[in-house]
């Protein structure tokens, strides 16, 4: 047994004063392996994908109550879901999908305020946040609340209502990604200071609260569809991100640990050999591992 | 080890604004690839570089960055492509 962990982990007679896992072809046996497996799983998640999956659960209602219990935080009204808003966020999302964008404004100058328009919300105020890649509705208000941009948006107290979209489709530079939409509007001027806060409420209205009645540029207020409620749900019985990125992690983690060690017992021993320079790769598979932490991780617009 | 530190500093400088890259573009796995490749490249180039400075520069050597800097995108694929 301590033969056996000498040869593979440690410099030795035995492997030549290196390490047999960090032998060129040991190291190519893994690529190979990594490669075949990445293939393997990518098919079995197409055909299997009850079984193996990456695990989604993203609803509207979720963002929804998400939305406004940062919003009762701040002492600021809650936002109610808008059917109007949500056809617009639909639409926009639809429109990301069909001309392969990732912006506010579309390819052919598309602007938000063109699909809250189009959707029959004659705004006052409005605004959008955009979000992909993320796996759940917790994930992704928190990532817009760390940015201050997006963090003003949820947090305005011009805003009164509110519309989400949340589709699966294929972006720029994903084949498979969840994309939110969130947008934001109000018809009539809001007072901040004389809306008292509200608590989050249990369930969801789809009426317009009623408002102070000193705003100007009020607009009549339309009928309200009722919205449809997206929801990305997938529930796999291996979660395939979590899978992937574990190995990753103690392959990498390994590799760290096996060069390390033939640093230090090389220099301590003042061995001399032709090979390239451990601390290189150690370095170099540290920066990987910090690469493969962040992957998978949602993007913000 | 002095002597090799300028090397060292502008090393981890280039691996640093790798990872930075990659963490800039969340949400693109494609362009995610795309840098951790460009990250593998320049630590082949950056190593070799060294050895060559140095005078130990060999095929041995050379195959050794290859297959390390292989093993770095082929377990960032591992998890782009099988994973998520």
């Amino acid at each position: 047994m301590r033969n056996f962990f000498s040869h593979f982990f440690t410099p030795h007679i035995s492997n030549n004063q290196r390490a047999k896992l960090i032998h060129s072809q040991t190291i190519f046996l893994f690529v190979l392996l990594l490669l075949g497996s990445s293939f393997f799983i990518s098919t079995a998640k197409q055909h299997f994908s009850q079984v193996l999956g990456a695990s989604v659960d993203i609803s509207v209602q979720d963002l929804l109550l998400l939305t406004n219990i940062q919003r009762s935080h701040a002492g600021l009204p809650v936002l109610q879901l808008n059917g109007e808003l949500t056809q617009a966020a639909e639409a926009k999302a639809q429109d990301m999908f069909a001309k392969d964008y990732w912006a506010h404004f579309g390819p052919d100058g598309e602007s938000p305020w063109d699909f809250i328009h189009a959707a029959g919300y004659n705004y006052v105020y409005a605004g959008e946040n955009l979000a992909r890649g993320f796996s759940s509705a917790q994930d992704t208000v928190n990532a817009w609340m760390n940015s201050p941009e997006h963090r003003a948006n949820i947090l305005s107290p011009n805003y009164q209502d509110v519309g989400f979209a949340v589709e699966r489709g294929r972006l720029p530079g994903d084949s498979d990604t969840i994309l939110v939409v969130q947008m934001f509007g109000s018809q009539q001027v809001v007072h901040a200071a004389q809306t008292p806060p509200v608590v989050v409420p249990q369930t969801v209205t789809t009426q317009p609260t009623p408002q102070p009645t000193q705003a100007v540029l009020s607009v009549t207020p339309t009928p309200v569809q009722s919205p449809v409620l997206g929801v990305v749900k997938e529930n796999p019985l291996f979660n395939s991100a979590f899978l992937t990125k574990s190995i990753s992690y103690i392959l990498l983690s390994l590799f760290v640990i096996v060069f390390a060690l033939d640093l230090i017992l090389t220099e301590s021993r003042k061995s001399v050999r032709l090979a390239g320079h451990s601390f290189d790769h150690l370095l170099f598979l540290l920066s990987i591992l910090a690469v493969a932490i962040g992957l998978g991780v949602g993007a913000i617009y | 080890m002095k002597k090799h530190l300028g090397y060292y500093v502008s090393f981890l400088l280039i691996l640093a604004g790798g990872v930075f890259l990659v963490y800039q573009s969340q949400g693109d796995k494609m362009l995610q690839l795309d840098f951790v490749i460009l990250l593998s490249l320049a630590y082949v180039v950056w190593g070799l570089l060294h050895h060559f400075v140095h005078h130990s520069m060999s095929i041995k050597v050379v195959i050794e960055y290859i297959v390390v800097a292989l093993l770095g995108i082929a377990v960032v694929f591992f998890v782009i492509n099988g994973g998520l």
